[in-house]
């Protein structure tokens, strides 16, 4: 569990990125945001629903997403949540800023001994 | 599917809700609804499946930003769109009312046509006090210079009381004015009498009518009890009829919405509960009936009188919606169509200002708050009438 704690903290940075990548294939809503995430991570890594959530407001405010209500006839509404051309952009940044920041740790953490 | 609804609610209870949270709450609503059916779909039992999305999400205090405040006090003006009203808030709130004006801004915001006299009474008890409020101070002045002067000074003491009379008199001539309501010239009237007793040292007559005057605040005299049927369940409504349903709570239990609606008058046509959304905090009701079988009037009282019970319930609806349908007769229904509706919106806000109330559990306290608060007030003539041409869309 401690492992887990420890991981989802080294993986908290990248939860936005994360969100923006799944959204990109198609539009989404919040638990099928989740399971998506749960899967692609091939059920290594799951993310907490406030986190989502935090998560999706912020990137609505920062104008990467944009958000509407679906049309259920029936049942529950479902929130779902666009990718904007600014999020596309802020995707390929984030994912270029992780390779930057993984090869960095990458070469810290092994000159420290680390395994790679 | 009513738990995770009323565990939502649970979720959001004393938080300020804004438009955004609102949002948010549906939002939670819809996923927790997902979840819970794919683990259904996965083969997990209700309750297990119940308690694992409940697990899923625990608090929203972290998700509700900066302004998320505990409410403390809900300002009347505001109150209806966008607050939550936690029941201990609510009585807080109500508590802190009682001795605030709002009933009179209320009544003040009510259409000097409309023929109601209910709202506009409750700018006398006002009147009254304020005017006991000066006899008080009248008699503690006189008191305390037949103390300090003696017997002998008498001729100057009731000088003094004359002219302190003129001034309660100027007092009360604002206020009366301005709703030109006979009672306040007969208050003050009475009043005049009570300075004569307090004059004579009979100081206990000044405080006495100082508290009668807040004992009636939300008083209108109790009218006859009405011919009709639906009429007749109003009038003989008691608390104990629909406590449990209201103290269960209505956005949150359709069920238990169900129920109340079918305890209310009224509840001899068809009713049925449409719609129950906590979201904005609407709850939709139809009646439907067989054309001349009931009196509009009487049933625009129902409609006015179930609104409002609603509205005082734990977890109570901020608008209810209400589609009422008359089935035409046989001659009708082979020309053009078979029903008649019409639709009414009652807001919180525009009840509370006719009735000159804050609609929360304190008006289903006891039989009397039901009466004073929201019956005799409904059972007036042209009050209903006025509400529900106020809330009717086409």
């Amino acid at each position: 569990m401690a492992t887990r704690d420890a991981e989802s903290d080294l993986i908290r940075g990248n939860v936005d990125a994360i969100v923006l990548n799944t959204l990109r294939k198609e539009d989404s809503y919040g638990y099928e945001i989740l399971k998506d995430i749960a899967a692609t991570s091939q059920g290594e890594y799951e993310m907490k629903e406030p986190s989502l959530y935090t998560s999706l407001k912020r990137l609505e405010k920062q104008g990467n997403v944009e958000s509407y209500w679906g049309s259920e006839s029936q049942g529950a509404r479902r929130k779902y949540y666009h990718v904007t051309e600014d999020g596309t952009r802020e995707l390929t940044d984030a994912i270029d800023r992780w390779h930057r920041a993984r090869r960095i740790i990458d070469r810290l953490l092994e000159q420290d001994g680390g395994e790679q | 599917m009513n738990e995770l609804r009323m565990y939502v609610e649970h979720l959001f209870r004393g938080h300020v809700l804004t438009d955004e949270t609102i949002e948010l709450k549906e939002e939670i609503y819809g996923n927790l609804v997902a979840r819970y059916e794919d683990y259904r779909a996965q083969g997990m039992s209700e309750a297990d499946a119940l308690a694992k999305t409940k697990d899923s999400i625990t608090s929203v205090s972290d998700l509700m930003g900066e302004d998320a405040e505990k409410i403390t006090l809900t300002p009347a003006s505001d109150a209806a769109p966008t607050t939550v009203l936690p029941s201990t808030a609510a009585s807080s709130a109500s508590g802190a009312e009682a001795t605030s004006p709002a009933p009179v801004a209320g009544g003040e915001s009510f259409s000097p046509a409309a023929p109601v006299e209910a709202p506009r009474k409750k700018l006398w008890p006002i009147v009254v006090g304020a005017v006991a409020g000066v006899l008080v101070i009248v008699v503690v002045a006189v008191l305390a210079m037949n103390l300090i002067a003696g017997p002998d000074s008498s001729p100057e003491t009731t000088q003094s009381v004359v002219t302190a009379q003129t001034d309660s008199g100027k007092t009360t001539d604002t206020p009366a004015s301005d709703n030109g309501d006979a009672n306040a010239s007969n208050d003050k009237a009475d009043a005049s009498k009570n300075a004569d007793a307090a004059q004579d040292g009979t100081a206990g007559s000044a405080s006495g009518s100082n508290k009668n005057a807040a004992s009636t605040a939300t008083k209108t005299p109790a009218p006859q009890r009405p011919y009709s049927e639906i009429g007749r369940q109003i009038y003989d409504l008691t608390v104990n009829d629909v406590k449990q349903y209201a103290q269960t709570g209505i956005l949150g239990n359709a069920t238990n919405t169900a129920s109340l609606f079918n305890a209310l008058p009224g509840n001899l046509l068809g009713v049925s509960i449409d719609n129950v959304d906590a979201g904005s905090k609407t709850i939709k009701v139809s009646y439907s009936y067989q054309e001349d079988t009931v009196d509009d009037d009487e049933l625009d009282e129902a409609l006015v009188y179930n609104a409002a019970v609603a509205m005082c319930a734990t977890d109570a609806p901020d608008t209810v919606q209400y589609t009422v349908c008359d089935e035409l007769k046989e001659y009708d229904h082979d020309h053009s169509r078979a029903w008649d509706h019409d639709v009414y919106v009652i807001t919180r806000r525009n009840l509370e200002d006719v009735l000159g109330v804050k609609l929360n559990a304190d008006c289903l306290a006891s039989q009397d708050a039901l009466e004073n608060s929201i019956r005799n007030q409904v059972l007036i003539e042209d009050l209903s009438d006025y509400v529900l041409d106020r809330a009717e869309r086409s």
